[in-house]
């Protein structure tokens, strides 16, 4: 049988400062990616993603969160079908939060294979501020082990395993 | 002597977040103040110096939840100055993008949002839990707008296919074609939604709201016609100011807006609309409106939710009948002629959640040299207060809890989007 197309989601807003990071990792990976791996962009709705991650293998999402670590920080969370609701998540700078996305995705079962979560700690989210110099030297970072995760993905190993 | 204060650091459940303080002394309610951090009028100033022809796209990076409201209101603001008619297909084609954005806005709202209030779900995770196949509904009526706006709009959140004088590219029909059996299903769930909405507990409150919205002769309003009140002001939409004042209020970064002459707060959104536009709602709105008891003029803001559902019973059915007769013929826009520049104009639209006021001074050459922005939640801030002083003087026997539950659900009865008005909300009641 196929394997489900691995999916990078990023989350945010690229005129909130660093609540765009999300959309700037996604960035960073297109031209570095094959048509095999979908990315997405979201903007605001998280409801959306219900669609979008639907049925995907591996999905990585990239999202700004504040958990009172320091600026640039990045936190990693692997969430299965059905694990409890991602920690990561909850701290995401949205109305209707990461977490609750995820949460109902599971329990509407409108899921990928499992998640990669992503959280970025953002210092600066106000509208027009440009992204503080400690998250966006997170960009490459986060863009580097997203590829090592989709690799593995595509290999089956060693997390499909 | 006693006090209470209730504070509300992050109000779940609205587009954005602020804070709410309620205080409490001897029993009698003095002080609500719903505050607002972000600072204002960002998108005003980063308009300044920009070409015209760049305010639709600009603008509706305003908000994930009604970017077409800020593009309609920018676009048709220019029109006017510039001496623009959009008119026929593409006037249709734009009430069509609107409808989409009015769908999605309300099934957000109405199904993950302000359900869990009625039925006693602390949010939308644990009602799907217990009620999927609810939250599955809300989610295809959503899906539905979503796809409009993919569709006509270029992509789902920040559309990017209006310009000044209609679209950039007309859809193909082919394009089209999957959208007329989603509505034909989406009519049956936006029916199911009213009847589904309509027998909810109702917590009994009459308000008496200055209603203010849009008013068109032929149609229920989204794009055009007048400034109507419910006390029977009528204007033209660039006489917004002859009606209304905006006032900075020390204890918030947004801006409040008031009546003038008189300083009183009144309401936009669904309740306006309906109480004012009722008989231009399509009939089956209109009957299945009747079917579920709700008023002509509907007072009592938790029914709001009632009113969102027949205004997607009606969004529908014209989506339905816009794309019946659809054919991409003609340009995508009409000539755009600039001879009466340097030149002012200014619009009002109906985004979902109410007026949306755009004005703009353009320079000669065709650059933005004044932008002004006047979004429905902060025209809603002051009755919001309103709702809540009243909710609140009513149930002060209850505890801090129960009240801030009580603070919270008033403010989500108007799906304020804060985001708009700025970001963020906490509420804090102080008891004393």
């Amino acid at each position: 049988m196929a394997r489900a197309s691995s999916l990078v989601v990023g989350v945010g807003n690229a005129d909130r400062g660093d609540d765009g990071v999300g959309l700037e990792v996604v960035r960073a990976l297109r031209p570095r990616l094959d048509r095999e791996v979908r990315l997405h962009e979201s903007r605001g709705d998280l409801t959306e993603l219900l669609d979008v991650w639907d049925g995907a293998g591996l999905t990585l999402v990239i999202d700004a969160v504040v958990t009172g670590a320091r600026a640039g920080t990045v936190l990693r969370q692997e969430i299965g079908p059905s694990d409890p609701p991602p920690t990561i998540a909850a701290a995401s700078t949205h109305a209707f939060s990461l977490a609750e996305a995820i949460g109902l995705a599971q329990v509407l079962d409108r899921r990928p294979e499992r998640w990669v979560l992503y959280g970025i700690e953002a210092v600066d989210v106000a509208i027009g501020h440009a992204m503080s110099l400690e998250v966006a030297a997170a960009v490459p970072l986060v863009a580097t082990r997203a590829l090592v995760d989709l690799e593995e993905a595509r290999r089956g190993a060693p997390a499909d395993a | 002597m006693t006090e209470r204060t209730i504070s509300v650091d992050y109000l779940a459940r609205v587009e954005g977040e602020g804070s709410l303080k309620v205080r409490v002394r001897d029993h009698t309610l003095e002080e609500v103040q719903l505050k607002i951090f972000e600072p204002p009028r960002f998108f005003e100033a980063f308009l300044r110096g920009r070409a015209l022809e760049e305010a639709p796209d600009i603008t509706a990076r305003i908000c994930g939840i009604c970017p077409v409201a800020y593009q309609m209101s920018s676009a048709h603001a220019i029109e006017r100055a510039l001496g623009v008619r959009v008119d026929g297909l593409l006037r249709r084609l734009r009430r069509l993008l609107y409808l989409g954005e009015w769908i999605e806005s309300h099934a957000l709202h109405i199904y993950l949002l302000h359900t869990p209030d009625f039925l006693g779900y602390p949010d939308a995770l644990r009602l799907a839990r217990d009620r999927p196949q609810a939250v599955q509904r809300g989610l295809a009526l959503k899906r539905v707008g979503n796809q409009i706006l993919e569709v006509l709009g270029g992509r789902e959140i920040h559309p990017v296919n209006v310009r000044i004088g209609g679209f950039y590219r007309l859809p193909t029909v082919e394009e089209f074609a999957p959208l007329g059996p989603a509505l034909d299903r989406a009519l049956d769930l936006a029916l199911e939604t009213v009847r589904f909405v309509g027998g909810f507990d109702f917590p009994e409150l009459t308000e008496d709201y200055e209603f203010a919205a849009l008013s068109h002769p032929e149609e229920y309003p989204m794009t055009e016609g007048d400034i109507v009140t419910s006390s029977g002001t009528r204007l033209p939409q660039e006489r917004f100011d002859e009606a209304f004042e905006e006032l900075q209020v020390p204890y918030t970064n947004a801006l409040h807006v008031v009546r003038r002459p008189t300083g009183a707060s009144y309401l936009v959104g669904p309740l306006a609309r309906y109480a004012l536009n009722r008989e231009r709602l399509s009939r089956r709105a209109r009957d299945v409106a009747r079917e579920v008891g709700l008023a002509d003029v509907e007072r009592n803001p938790f029914r709001s939710v009632v009113v969102r559902a027949v205004e997607v019973v009606h969004a529908v059915e014209e989506a339905r009948e816009i794309l019946r007769t659809y054919r991409p013929e003609g340009p995508a826009a009409v000539p755009v002629d600039r001879s009466r520049l340097p030149a002012v104009g200014a619009a009002v639209t109906e985004a979902p959640r109410g007026m949306l006021y755009h004005a703009y001074k353009l320079a000669a050459d065709g650059r933005i040299e004044e932008a002004r922005i006047v979004a429905p939640t902060t025209q809603n801030q002051r009755r919001i207060e309103d709702d809540i002083r009243h909710v609140v003087s009513r149930s002060l026997d209850r505890t801090d809890a129960e009240l801030q539950a009580l603070c919270e659900r008033a403010i989500r009865n108007h799906d304020p989007c804060i985001s708009c008005a700025t970001h963020f909300l906490k509420l804090d009641v102080e008891r004393a």
